[in-house]
């Protein structure tokens, strides 16, 4: 399986992910195919902060693709979530579907868009453009196998208290999580 | 705008095709998109009626991917710090897309210079929907009394030609000298030095600016009692000579905001191998969050109450069980710690030592006394203390943020008294130094040399000395008068009169980066002329009579990025051009040259040379040092043709890279390997061995920890008379500090109206003021008000509600973020904020920082002090939603 992984116990939250993915993509304001959310957890001033910076997780079960009746969204030959634009009816069907909240409409054009995990750019060699715009090169797409192979010794999740349950769409995600993202009690923070 | 985007109609068109005339409705909105408009490539890929369906490819990758187009290296040119590399992706003339340095493999020994999100925003600061295209008159303006000036602001525009503009401002020009003089001319710039300014001095000269700025009141410790320049001479250690530390003290510094690029992965790096960080300030900040610091939570502005506790106990632990405090080098290296190491002819016979101890006001410095001002609990200064001793391995990097504040003469020297009581200089694991800009993690001597453009030879001098300080530049315009020192001479301060009648701006943005913002509106509402060149309707131009539009770096022959200072040590990047001019836009040299032609002057010969003529001359002098670390040579070479084709004229030389090569990327970078000879010398080594060898540049040729030098310059400004420093670090409270947050201005008992504490911590939505503006950045980065959660709940705020602060200077509105990582009583207001006045109800809806500060109740040394103000906050009734705020920032043109 190809998908993401993320780093979060480097992530500083500083947001070039989502700007990158907003230059490559043209997007509309508030329409970000990738995103990042901070959060905290404890009182002060015992606190900690933790960021999660997610795109499409092209999961092994996707929603977004069951749920789609146009047949505009598929999973591709490489295992990741790709969607024809010109079948697209733009019915939300996978907007509601998904747990990660990955698929967006572009009002401008009433269509869906999402992260496509930059895959033209990859079968012509080059790297997804989150991967290659982290500045603490937190974001890694490839093999999940060796992804866990290169990052042997680190605790490797697709679950986290600020996650929804991998059980529900089998996400292609690996996070190393900071320690405090593992915490049971948290709040997201306006950053 | 003639660049809107392309993508959205075309698809816009496409897609009525399968749903008819609803998406048509729609179209007006696709301005929102960013002009990419790829060649004639199509859009994604259509499959209709084919049997299977086929994924989506973007404009920008296919065109990538097809090599349409060239990667151009380009500008990032903002003082925030970081000096990265950006590239623009150029397709037919026109950007489709940026990123980041991909020139070589990524490691950490030679690591790609990544930019933050704002390098990666920069097509849409250039090309936003608020440029400039051609030059704007204000409706309802008149030459030479300004018409109706109160509609400055809010007035309408109406293109005006470019030749119209010079003789307009130009007479304009002419009016106020001859009728006024050369003092009636503002200048509210930092620099002196831009071409706007050359036209006002062949004119006769322009009142200008002095300030201490970003550096606050570590502006006065070069060469007086540390012997340095904390600010230009990276005195700092290097990533190398860092190695061993195994503490790193962030101390009122928050590198991941403010030192974006490199400087957190280098940082990161030695967390990985196991050094530890602590976090001292106001707020658990986005460094502390990222390097899972030790958090020593202290209030704005009580610094030197807390660190005056800090020494207390070191000098309490060492009495105890010895080993806490280096001794040696306090005696032999320092002056004035303590009886026994006065300076023969000290003015005042008191020392920090019996000071810390309560010799003279009978108060001990102790951590209970410290408590109740600085807020940090008392077992957390003994721990800090304990941190600090001399075995411990600590650097300690601070910021200036603490030292922008009314009141903060002594925080530089008593930051820099604690290093030296722990003896942390010259030592391996040892580190006592500024961390900021690009140096951040990795301070020490540049491996370039910058080249000189040659541009400035002819420069006209100003004929004027006046410098109006920062802390009263707007007020004292208004009041028409300020306190002279003859800028940065700092000599003993004299009042003279002012009579300001016209207003030229251009690259800074005085009007929200002063105290003062709402004495600034009205000081531009009152005089004759206000004129500004800008590329955005920034405020400097919304309350103008005449904008005149200028290029941006994007639009003309590059220059190195930010020479000299600010630049990353290892790397050396020069951006190119990669757009034409946009509309009518014009360099600020061109509109110079053109009004001191229609003047009478030759502005040819003021200059010079051209835009290419200066980047051959900047990249042809710029050097390299050789392996040895000792020589240096050229860093380019350059042929006789690459030289013709630059547009320049020059002698071909040798150098390390030839040109060609050297202009695909726009960078050299140096590979560092252990051992190698491009580390920094360890800071204060030398010195420390044989300080008598190695003097600093103080007097006394020692660290001075006692100096009347310092003490008598400070005290001469005269901007507070009733203020005075000692010779010594002390406390002092602050004005619109906490104790002012209790009524009656002592702590304890009732607290005022105005019980909150601001401070302003740079933000990665912008660089200063620059960006502020960018929607990619503001929906990226929302810039709410931080504020602690039981304050909130105290208050019946809400995450995510409107709130407005104010105080006698101004109110502002935006969102609150209750949090739990900030001091009670403490917000924490990011820096950036353009104003964006709503004039019925007397409210900035940008929430500019400075509509809040005031440059009343200045300190003694005139320390601009922006960085702190008391405000009151209450729940805002009207509506405001962040959209709301967007719009208000990028309402278009005309």
């Amino acid at each position: 399986m190809l998908g993401f992984y993320y780093d979060s116990s480097v992530c500083t939250g500083c947001r070039t992910c989502v700007v990158a993915c907003k230059d490559k993509n043209d997007l509309p304001a508030d329409v970000n195919f990738r995103r990042v959310t901070t959060f905290e957890t404890g009182e002060y001033p015992n606190v900690r902060m933790y960021h999660l910076s997610l795109a499409c997780n092209h999961c092994e079960n996707p929603a977004c693709v069951r749920a789609c009746s146009s047949g505009a969204l598929f999973v591709d030959d490489d295992g990741t979530v790709q969607f024809d634009n010109d079948l697209c009816i733009g019915c939300e069907s996978c907007v509601k579907a998904c747990p990660y909240g990955e698929p967006q409409i572009v009002p401008e054009l009433n269509v869906m868009r999402k992260c496509n995990s930059c895959k033209p750019l990859r079968d012509a060699g080059m790297n997804p453009v989150c991967v290659d715009a982290c500045p603490m090169r937190a974001i890694e797409f490839g093999d999940l196998d060796e992804i866990r192979a290169r990052h042997e010794g680190e605790s490797l999740v697709a679950d986290l208290p600020c996650l929804p349950y991998s059980t529900t769409t089998a996400p292609s995600l690996l996070v190393h999580p900071k320690d405090a993202a593992l915490e049971e009690d948290y709040k997201q923070t306006i950053l | 705008m003639s660049d809107e985007s392309c993508i959205a109609s075309k698809e816009l068109s496409r897609r009525t095709f399968v749903k008819g005339s609803a998406a048509a409705a729609t179209a007006t909105a696709s301005a929102a998109l960013l002009g990419s408009c790829a060649p004639q490539s199509g859009t994604g890929t259509s499959t209709k009626g084919s049997a299977s369906p086929v994924a989506y490819v973007c404009d920008s990758d296919k065109a990538i991917i097809e090599g349409a187009g060239t990667w151009v290296p380009v500008s990032c040119w903002h003082n925030c710090g970081g000096k990265c590399a950006n590239y623009a992706y150029v397709v037919d003339g026109k950007v489709i897309r940026q990123k980041t340095d991909d020139t070589h493999e990524d490691s950490i020994l030679y690591p790609q210079q990544r930019s933050c999100p704002r390098g990666h925003s920069q097509r849409q600061h250039v090309l936003g929907p608020d440029r400039v295209e051609y030059p704007m008159k204000r409706k309802n303006w008149e030459p030479h009394t300004g018409g109706d000036k109160s509609l400055r602001g809010r007035d309408e525009w109406e293109r005006i030609s470019v030749d119209e503009a010079i003789e307009l401002v130009t007479e304009e020009l002419r009016h106020a000298y001859e009728t006024y003089g050369a003092r009636s001319v503002l200048h509210p710039g930092l620099s002196g030095m831009t071409p706007a300014c050359a036209v006002l001095n062949l004119m006769g000269g322009h009142v200008g600016y002095w300030g201490t700025g970003s550096e606050g009141t570590f502006r006065f410790t070069p060469s007086v009692y540390y012997g340095w320049n904390t600010y230009l001479q990276n005195e700092g250690n290097d990533r190398f000579t860092m190695q061993g530390t195994d503490t790193v003290v962030f101390y009122g510094c928050n590198p991941v905001w403010s030192s974006a690029g490199l400087p957190s992965y280098l940082l990161m790096n030695m967390k990985r191998n196991g050094v530890e960080f602590v976090s001292v300030g106001p707020m658990y900040d986005a460094s502390a969050a990222a390097f899972d610091a030790t958090w020593v939570p202290v209030r704005v502005g009580t610094d030197c109450a807390f660190l005056a506790a800090v020494a207390y106990e070191m000098l309490r632990l060492d009495g105890e069980r010895g080993d806490v405090i280096d001794w040696d080098f306090l005696h032999r290296c320092c002056v004035g710690f303590d009886a026994e190491s006065m300076p023969a002819d000290a003015k005042v016979p008191e020392n920090f030592k019996d000071y810390v101890q309560g010799v003279y006001d009978g108060i001990p410095k102790t951590p209970a006394w410290a408590s109740e001002i600085c807020g940090t609990p008392v077992e957390q200064i003994t721990w800090f203390a304990e941190l600090l001793a001399k075995d411990n391995k600590v650097t300690l990097g601070y910021s200036y943020a603490p030292a922008r504040q009314k009141n903060a003469e002594s925080f530089p020297q008593m930051i820099i008294t604690l290093g030296c009581m722990g003896g942390h200089m010259g030592r391996e694991g040892h580190g006592w130094s500024s961390m900021n800009f690009s140096f951040a993690g990795n301070d020490g001597w540049k491996l370039f040399k910058c080249g000189s453009d040659g541009t400035s030879a002819n420069f006209p001098p100003n004929p004027l000395d006046d410098e109006i300080s920062g802390c009263e530049f707007w007020r004292a315009v208004r009041d028409g008068k300020y306190n002279f020192t003859a800028g940065k001479k700092y000599q003993p301060g004299q009042e003279r009169d002012l009579d300001i009648h016209l207003i030229y701006m251009d690259s800074s943005a005085f009007t929200q980066t002063m105290e003062d913002s709402s004495v600034a509106i009205e000081v531009l509402r009152s005089v004759d002329f206000v004129v500004t060149n800008s590329f955005t309707m920034r405020p400097e131009a919304r309350y103008a009579d005449i904008v005149l539009p200028v290029t941006t770096p994007w639009e003309k022959p590059g220059t190195v990025a930010m020479s000299g200072m600010f630049h990353n040590r290892e790397f050396f990047f020069a951006e190119d051009q990669a757009i034409e001019p946009f509309g009518e836009s014009k360099s600020d040299t061109w509109w110079a040259v053109k009004m001191m032609d229609e003047l009478g002057f030759d502005g040819a010969s003021v200059f010079p040379v051209g835009e290419s003529q200066a980047r051959f001359n900047q990249l042809s002098t710029s050097q390299v040092v050789c392996e040895d670390g000792v020589t240096w040579e050229n860093l380019i070479s350059f042929t006789a043709e690459e030289i013709e084709a630059m547009g320049a004229v020059g002698e071909p030389q040798e150098g390390r890279i030839p040109y060609t090569e050297f202009a695909k990327t726009g960078t050299y970078q140096i590979e560092r390997h252990e051992g190698d000879n491009y580390g920094a010398p360890r800071t204060f080594e030398a010195f420390r061995a044989d300080p008598e060898g190695n003097p600093r540049a103080s007097k006394s040729g020692k660290i001075e920890i006692y100096s009347d030098t310092f003490a008598d310059m400070i005290n001469g400004l005269g901007y507070n008379a009733e203020h005075r420093i000692k010779p010594y670090p002390t406390y002092q409270a602050h004005a619109e500090g906490y104790e002012e947050t209790f009524v009656g201005g002592a702590i304890g008992g009732e607290k005022g109206e105005y019980r909150f504490q601001v401070f302003n911590p740079h933000y990665l939505r912008s660089s200063h003021a620059t960006l502020g503006n960018v929607s990619w950045l503001q929906e990226a980065w929302l810039r709410p008000v931080f504020m602690n959660a039981q304050d909130a709940k105290d208050l019946g705020i809400e995450d995510g509600d409107a709130v407005e602060l104010y105080n006698d200077n101004g109110r502002g509105v935006l969102l609150a973020s209750v949090t739990n990582t900030i001091m009670p009583g403490t917000l924490a207001l990011p820096h950036g904020g353009w104003i964006s006045m709503n004039e019925e109800a007397g409210i900035d809806e940008g929430a500019c920082e400075n509509i809040l500060t005031s440059g009343a109740n200045t300190s003694v040394s005139g320390v601009m002090g922006f960085n702190s103000c008391l405000v009151g906050v209450r729940k805002h009734e009207g509506s405001y939603t962040l959209e709301y705020q967007r719009a208000r920032l990028e309402q278009p043109v005309a």
